[in-house]
């Protein structure tokens, strides 16, 4: 499987000086790399790294737009890093689902928007609010990749 | 334990020293990583809620006491928004196709999701205070 790893993105920096404990980032920031890999059809890899919150949420959206832009349609989320993720999350989601599904998708669940490796408690903030039944959620890049 | 307290003006950019004053007040409580995430999760969700549908832009301050009462965390959020209670919200459709869901709905009913209790009040300024608790689970040792 090819992959391409595109530039990072500036990564916007608040005051907490970064720290970790047990091995986690434990800042508020948040990192997020753009990956592209091969599978059936080229699928662009947003990897986001650390804290989602409503101070910050809105560089997921910005970051998804500007891969659209550039010719993305298949898109996964690679939760794997995140260490902590609000209602604010699932705004990004809900808007880059809207962006790549439209705004009346044919069948609610998501073609082009998958999910890789959220955290337990992020998975179950998925669940609470019924969008584990939106996206596929994949524990192995490789096959989310083979799923588009 | 002796509240910690925040005071910090309603703006969104604040949720990370919000966040940051939550995390190091519970520092060496020893809680279950799951409590430690609705805690940070109800606090951010409440505040958040605040700043976007209670001050709408105006200038305002939220003020913070975080601390623990027997087995129970108490988190009190004071703000001099016009009065709204939002437990009094009925819960999202999560039956609803997405394309029809209201998303900015989403928080409060985490938030209560998270906590185990939830109560709303005037303060006599006329101001609202929230206050949220959580039954502490023991970090296993």
């Amino acid at each position: 499987m090819a992959r391409n790893v595109a530039t990072p993105e500036p990564v916007q920096r608040d005051q907490d000086s970064p720290s970790t404990r047990g091995g986690k980032r434990m800042s508020t920031d948040l990192q997020i790399d753009v990956s592209t890999e091969q599978g059936t059809v080229p699928v662009t890899v947003m990897h986001l790294i650390g804290h989602i919150g409503g101070h910050n949420y809105q560089q997921i959206q910005a970051r998804a737009e500007k891969a659209y832009e550039d010719g993305a349609r298949d898109l996964i989320l690679d939760l794997t890093q995140v260490t902590f993720m609000s209602s604010a999350g699932v705004r990004a989601m809900h808007a880059i689902y809207t962006m790549l599904e439209g705004s009346t998708p044919a069948q609610p669940k998501s073609n082009h928007l998958k999910l890789l490796n959220p955290p337990d408690d992020i998975r179950r903030l998925i669940k609470t609010i019924g969008f584990s039944d939106l996206f596929d959620i994949y524990t192995d890049l490789e096959e989310a990749v083979a799923s588009f | 334990v002796n509240p910690g307290s925040l005071e910090v003006a309603a703006e969104l950019g604040n949720l990370a020293e919000i966040h940051r004053f939550v995390r190091e007040s519970i520092a060496g409580w020893d809680l279950a990583p799951s409590v430690v995430y609705d805690l940070q999760l109800a606090v951010e969700e409440a505040t958040a809620n605040i700043i976007l549908h209670g001050y709408r832009g105006r200038p305002g301050t939220i003020e913070i006491d975080l601390s623990r009462q027997g087995d129970e965390l108490v988190v009190r959020l004071r703000d001099d928004a016009p009065p709204f209670d939002p437990t009094g919200l009925p819960p999202p459709d999560l039956a609803l196709p997405v394309e029809q869901r209201p998303v900015g709905g989403i928080g409060v009913y985490l938030m209560c999701q998270a906590m185990d209790e939830v109560t709303h009040r005037l303060t006599p300024r006329g101001g609202n205070e929230l206050t949220l608790i959580k039954k502490i689970i023991p970090e296993p040792s």
